[in-house]
């Protein structure tokens, strides 16, 4: 964890090295300084014992005990002689001070006093072949306590100073470490925030040398890699609005394709029902429309009388109606307009007999109204009630027939003047629901005005289409 | 040291034994020995053409290289034994030999044409030098210790004491004693321990304690040989080497110029005095009454 931060790893690379070495030197100034304290304690032992030689060879030369008795009081005082024993060459103790003895807290010295040659001639060059004659022996043992002490001392003194170092290389190494690791912490900062896409980061240039070559670099970088990004998405969002319009034509094209199949089925059955019931119209017309032809002109053969009369009006009236459904069910004719003029054409000859004038405006309708032909058969059979109400009940001498259209709404108005009797009411009150059914199917509204003194106003409103030139 | 004397043999064996011819016949190959023949050397007359020098190592020298007129020299004791031992008729010279070797030469020299420079002072010219020594209170004595059986010593200095006024202590050092034991009774009441070479008293092995129980008596010591003064003698009268090396080339001169003598001679060089500061401010009284230093005859 804490290795992973690059101030730590810059710390531990400087630290651990200088840990190695502060612990090398430790060591070998701990071996050197116990090494130097053995030698110092050797050197102290040989000094001493070379020194009591010096002093004593004659006396134990001479076996001269009291004089070694006053040189072993004397060497027993010197700091940290603990015994001294003198012998003579059979090594029989003449004087001892202290305890000599093996003792693990001393150090044992001896040295064997001899009687050294005095060259006395001036010529004689030749080396004496008499060997030094051995005149006694000196024992000494030292304490190691100022030498254990002296170790303690240094030991302290080495870790101190080891502990010293190492501060002082900590110190230098953390400040070290700051300095460099600011510069690469700088770095890292932006390189995240350019891995999250802040192209706009720039790294502060806060180190030196390599590093702020490194830091420079790496901003040119941020630059080049900004000029890519913005290049890229440039070419992204033009790509992008490339296929959403591409998308957006075949979304459209594709809605055209289902709008033309749907016209083409609509087209289809259209067609269908057209040719079925132009079948239908035709059958009618050649059978139905023949027979009855063909009776009225039997009828005409027969001589007159009320019930030949009869006969023949109800005959003519069937073959009216019925040209008046087959003119309804034409679909060549479907519009509005032209299913007007088909009306007025039936209906003005029997109003002419009847002597009712009749005002036909229907000049402000559009040409395109077009109504298709279960509409017409509605609109034709609410027309030929009112008409044949009027003709029936009213007494009129005037029709008004009024077509009007206003937004998408087309309002048929038939007006007489005639005259509305109160009998008739009841009489007519099955052709009156029959048209509001048929208005009900037709969705148009049917408003009956009955007035004794002006006659009937019948309003017929209802919605049409207007098709276009193609349609049509 | 061994290259600079064979540089000197072939210095000086490179003429051919037709005139007279020096023979040096050294003891050993010691710088000494060599520095004792080139000073020779160099105190001698210039020789004539028909004159050389031959130099050799004692155990080297053969008697059959030796012409009748040529003279020998002899460097050093055993040198000087071995010569004696020879017995040839040359006139000889004979250099740098101890008392001992002196004796010995005297009882067995072949012929009389022959001259001995002794290393050692006579007793008396040392007694003579340590006589201010003597002192009138309870510290009078010169003392010198003699083996018991140096008897030549003995007699020596037997015939000398008179002239030390009484003042002389001879002690005897019996046989397998030490010396240091026997001579501190006497060290009480001595003006000074006087060294007179006895091979027997005064070895390397006995000068030590000798010297240090003088010192422990505040006896002060006089020597016969420089090397005392650095043992801790107060004084020493002795030849030096350049002393011993003129006296040689004195003889060899003589014989050269047809001046010696024809009889045997033991030849005393001018001896060498000399004070050890050191030892002189401990005896401060006892060497201002020393002479200053310098030669003596």
């Amino acid at each position: 964890m804490l290795g992973s931060k690059i101030k730590m790893q810059l710390v531990l690379l400087t630290i651990l090295p200088l840990l190695l070495l502060v612990l090398i030197i430790a060591a070998f100034s701990i071996y050197q300084s116990k090494a130097s304290l053995e030698e110092q304690l050797k050197e102290q032992g040989q000094l001493v014992t070379e020194q009591a030689a010096l002093m004593s060879d004659f006396y134990l030369y001479t076996g001269n005990i009291p004089k070694l008795e006053s040189l072993a009081d004397l060497m027993i005082k010197i700091k940290g002689v603990e015994s001294i024993r003198f012998a003579d060459i059979t090594n029989q103790t003449l004087v001892e001070r202290g305890a000599i003895g093996q003792h693990p807290e001393h150090e044992p010295f001896y040295r064997l006093v001899t009687s050294s040659n005095i060259e006395l001639s001036d010529f004689d060059a030749s080396p004496s072949l008499e060997s030094p004659e051995p005149v006694g022996s000196i024992h000494i043992n030292l304490s190691r306590e100022a030498i254990t002490v002296k170790q303690q001392d240094g030991l302290v003194l080495i870790v101190l100073v080891s502990l010293l170092s190492l501060l002082i290389g900590l110190i230098l190494s953390h400040l070290f470490s700051k300095k460099l690791s600011l510069s690469l912490n700088a770095l890292v900062d932006s390189a995240n925030q350019v891995q999250q896409g802040h192209y706009n980061t720039r790294c502060e240039e806060n180190g030196t040398g390599e590093l702020l070559e490194l830091q420079k670099t790496f901003n040119d970088m941020i630059n080049a890699l900004a000029l890519n990004e913005k290049d890229l998405q440039s070419k992204i969002d033009l790509a992008t609005q490339s296929i959403q319009t591409t998308m957006q034509a075949l979304a459209d094209k594709n809605d055209e394709l289902e709008r033309t199949k749907q016209e083409a089925v609509n087209l289809g059955k259209s067609k269908a029902i057209a040719d079925e019931r132009t079948r239908i119209m035709r059958d009618m017309h050649d059978g139905i429309g023949g027979q009855l032809v063909a009776t009225l002109a039997l009828l005409e053969l027969e001589p007159d009388n009320e019930t030949k009369n009869n006969i023949a009006a109800i005959l003519k009236a069937c073959l009216d109606d019925f040209r008046l459904i087959i003119n309804s069910l034409n679909v060549h004719a479907n519009t509005l307009n032209a299913l007007l003029a088909d009306f007025k054409y039936l209906i003005g000859t029997k109003l002419e007999k009847m002597d009712i004038e009749l005002h036909w405006n229907v000049l402000t309708l559009p040409e395109q109204v077009t109504i298709d032909p279960q509409q017409s058969l509605h609109i034709l059979r609410i027309l030929q009630e009112a008409f044949t109400n009027i003709m029936k009940h009213s007494n009129a001498s005037e029709i008004i027939l009024q077509g009007l259209y206003e937004d998408g709404l087309v309002t048929i108005t038939i007006k007489d003047n005639g005259r509305t009797p109160e009998q008739d009411k009841t009489k007519n009150g099955h052709g009156l629901n029959n048209m509001k059914w048929r208005a009900e199917q037709l969705s148009a509204d049917l408003n009956i005005i009955s007035d004794p003194s002006q006659g009937y106003t019948i309003a017929l409103t209802l919605p049409v289409a207007i098709s276009s030139a193609e349609t049509l | 040291m061994r290259y600079f004397l064979l540089l000197l043999l072939f210095l000086t064996s490179s003429g051919t034994v037709q005139a007279k011819t020096i023979h040096f016949i050294l003891s050993s190959e010691s710088r000494v020995v060599g520095q004792a023949v080139y000073d020779i050397q160099s105190q001698l007359i210039k020789p004539d053409t028909a004159t050389h020098y031959k130099t050799t190592l004692t155990h080297q020298f053969s008697k059959a290289d030796i012409a009748s007129e040529d003279l020998l020299v002899a460097i050093g004791n055993k040198a000087a034994k071995d010569l004696i031992n020879l017995r040839l008729p040359n006139p000889t010279v004979i250099g740098f030999t101890d008392k001992q070797t002196n004796a010995y030469i005297d009882a067995n020299r072949p012929h009389d044409n022959m001259s001995v420079i002794s290393l050692n002072q006579p007793a008396q010219r040392l007694l003579t030098y340590s006589d201010p020594l003597a002192g009138t209170g309870y510290k009078k004595a010169l003392l010198v210790a003699v083996s018991e059986q140096n008897q030549a010593l003995l007699s020596e200095l037997e015939s000398i004491a008179p002239l030390t006024h009484g003042q002389l202590k001879i002690v005897i050092v019996p046989k397998g004693t030490l010396a240091a034991k026997v001579l501190e009774p006497d060290l009480f009441d001595a003006a000074a321990l006087i060294a007179i070479q006895d091979n027997e008293i005064w070895t390397g092995k006995n000068a030590k304690w000798l010297l240090q129980q003088a010192f422990n008596y505040k006896v002060p010591v006089v020597g016969y040989s420089e090397s005392f003064l650095k043992a801790g003698a107060l004084a020493s009268v002795y030849s030096s080497l350049d002393d011993v090396a003129i006296s040689t080339a004195q003889s060899i001169n003589a014989w050269l110029n047809q001046t010696a003598p024809n009889s045997f001679a033991i030849i005393y060089p001018d001896a060498t005095i000399k004070i050890n500061p050191s030892i002189a401010r401990v005896y401060r009284s006892a060497a201002e009454s020393l002479n200053a230093q310098g030669k003596v005859n």
